[in-house]
């Protein structure tokens, strides 16, 4: 039971970063390569607020999400001045440049050693170091996270933002600012990441940059693209399925030396499979 | 019925891309109620000309006067002032329904039961839109969705109205059917329409008046049909004008 509710929370708070990532490249159509650093924002706000300065859990996820939005709407500037595969690499640039600050700004972030002894969610008194009560937590935020953004995108805000996915000159001819959407959408994916990341801490209760790093993000991307573009239940099954396919080899008996290469290899096949034989995921609606 | 009184006036209009100069003190009245079509050779800076009054293009120097205001231009404020761009090619949302593309060209309202009430007129107006209303844009041909361009275009009941070479890729008998709907829209809404366009037989019986643009500079203008005398036209297209 232990093992499952383990699974069950890492699934949710992967489904988090994924429908948030669908936000920004599902819908919106940028497709970011530094959705985790946004990610490790948080993780990293939670873990030495709460260790280093005494702040409690939920006061530490705001301070993450207010950071996560300044450091992405900063970063938008330069990112979203950019269109398509330009963007797709200096939105990499930028997760390599807050992977390093992570890695050496070691008076903060300890660099390579990681802060350790990162206490559970304490909310109102109450504590939610069980399982199931953290799983209940993770997935209440995740359900709201869900409808959050199953309301932005049938309004016509929506709209919009799908429209510049689909055709950037003619929402802008039609009156829209396009820049101006796109960093909205860009910083709000961010604060979600941002809240995903404060959960991850505080459920491993541990945590070190190469959590935030490249790969991270190449994953939830590989979940958003395999669930489909513009579909926050496509992420969910993406994350579903990406999370709990390397269980899988667990039981298969593969040894624990090669593991980890071969799950990356499957999650490279999924990404060529899905791209030739639908490219629209397991549940979109747009081909990316 | 066209009056004498400028919607648009562009006065001195210099335009550079980088070292080249593209238009050159180019001085351009639409008139309210009017149907003007914009002709010249490839090259003569036609698009060039309606996009920086639109500000997809920056202008360099010179004086854009709308409805009687100056403006520095850039979409959202010529939008917002009454103006509306349909550019060339096939200017839809393909993944989008037929009512979400139209909705597009309406968001500057935040009243929704206005942009209803607004599609249904339109849909109205453009029956093969209200057949295929929740059908996605691209299954629909390459005439149906010129006409959808237009009429998401229309959705702010703009004042003028724009279009880039919009027979591009359209059969003959496709391109009359357009040209007839864009006259009944200056008929019905009396939206002054500026038409860029190379297939100056299908516009002679519903334009009013011209300019011929040669190598970024206004070479004449005046009644449609002075300017579409064979001879004017030979100038034009052999680059006598120029």
């Amino acid at each position: 039971m232990e093992y499952i509710l383990h699974l069950a929370i890492v699934v949710t708070i992967f489904s988090i970063l994924a429908m948030s990532l669908n936000y920004v490249a599902g819908y919106t159509g940028i497709l970011s390569l530094s959705h985790a650093t946004f990610y490790g924002i948080g993780a990293y706000a939670t873990a030495i607020l709460t260790t280093q300065h005494g702040f409690s859990f939920v006061p530490s996820v705001m301070v993450g999400m207010v950071l996560a939005a300044v450091i992405a709407y900063l970063a938008s500037f330069p990112i979203l001045k950019l269109k398509e595969d330009s963007l797709v690499l200096v939105s990499f640039g930028f997760s390599i440049i807050m992977f390093n600050v992570m890695l050496n700004w070691t008076d903060l972030t300890k660099g390579p050693l990681g802060i350790k002894g990162i206490a559970a969610p304490e909310i109102f008194g109450l504590s939610f170091f069980s399982k199931p009560l953290f799983f209940a937590l993770v997935f209440l935020t995740a359900i709201v996270t869900y409808f959050f953004f199953r309301r932005i995108t049938k309004s016509p805000y929506g709209i919009i933002i799908k429209g510049i996915r689909e055709n950037r000159t003619v929402t802008a001819v039609n009156g829209h600012n396009v820049l101006r959407y796109q960093r909205s959408v860009f910083t709000v994916g961010a604060i979600f990441a941002a809240i995903a990341g404060s959960f991850t801490a505080t459920f491993l209760a541990f945590i070190e940059p190469k959590l935030f790093e490249l790969m991270p993000s190449v994953l939830i991307l590989i979940m958003v693209i395999l669930g489909g573009m513009a579909s926050l239940k496509g992420s969910v099954l993406g994350a579903f399925i990406l999370i709990l396919l390397p269980e899988v080899l667990r039981f298969l008996g593969l040894p624990p030396s090669i593991l980890a290469e071969v799950q990356q290899m499957i999650y490279g096949l999924v990404l060529i499979l899905v791209m030739y034989l639908r490219p629209q995921g397991l549940l979109g609606e747009y081909k990316i | 019925m066209p009056m004498e009184e400028a919607l648009l006036n562009v006065r001195n209009l210099d335009v550079h891309f980088g070292p080249t100069k593209v238009l050159h003190g180019v001085d351009f009245e639409v008139r309210k109620g009017e149907i003007l079509i914009l002709m010249g050779p490839n090259g003569a800076g036609k698009t060039v000309l309606l996009k920086t009054v639109f500000g997809l293009f920056e202008k360099s120097a010179g004086e854009v006067e709308f409805d009687g205001k100056v403006i520095h231009p850039n979409p959202v404020k010529m939008v917002g002032a009454g103006m509306s761009f349909v550019g060339q090619g096939k200017r839809i949302f393909p993944s989008m329904t037929i009512g979400d593309n139209l909705k597009m060209g309406a968001f500057l309202w935040n009243d929704k039961k206005m942009i209803e009430k607004r599609i249904d007129e339109l849909v109205h107006f453009f029956p093969v839109l209200k057949k295929k209303f929740k059908m996605l844009a691209f299954n629909m041909s390459g005439g149906e969705q010129q006409i959808l361009s237009l009429a998401r275009a229309l959705m702010m009941n703009p004042k003028l109205l724009v279009l880039d070479e919009p027979s591009i890729g359209l059969a003959p008998k496709i391109v009359q059917d357009v040209f007839e709907k864009i006259a009944e829209v200056n008929k019905a809404f009396g939206t002054s329409i500026v038409i860029v366009e190379h297939n100056l037989k299908s516009l002679l019986h519903i334009a009013h008046r011209g300019y011929i643009l040669v190598k970024g500079k206004i070479a004449m203008e005046g009644p449609v049909e002075k300017l579409s005398d064979s001879k004017t036209l030979e100038k034009v297209f052999f680059g006598e004008l120029a």
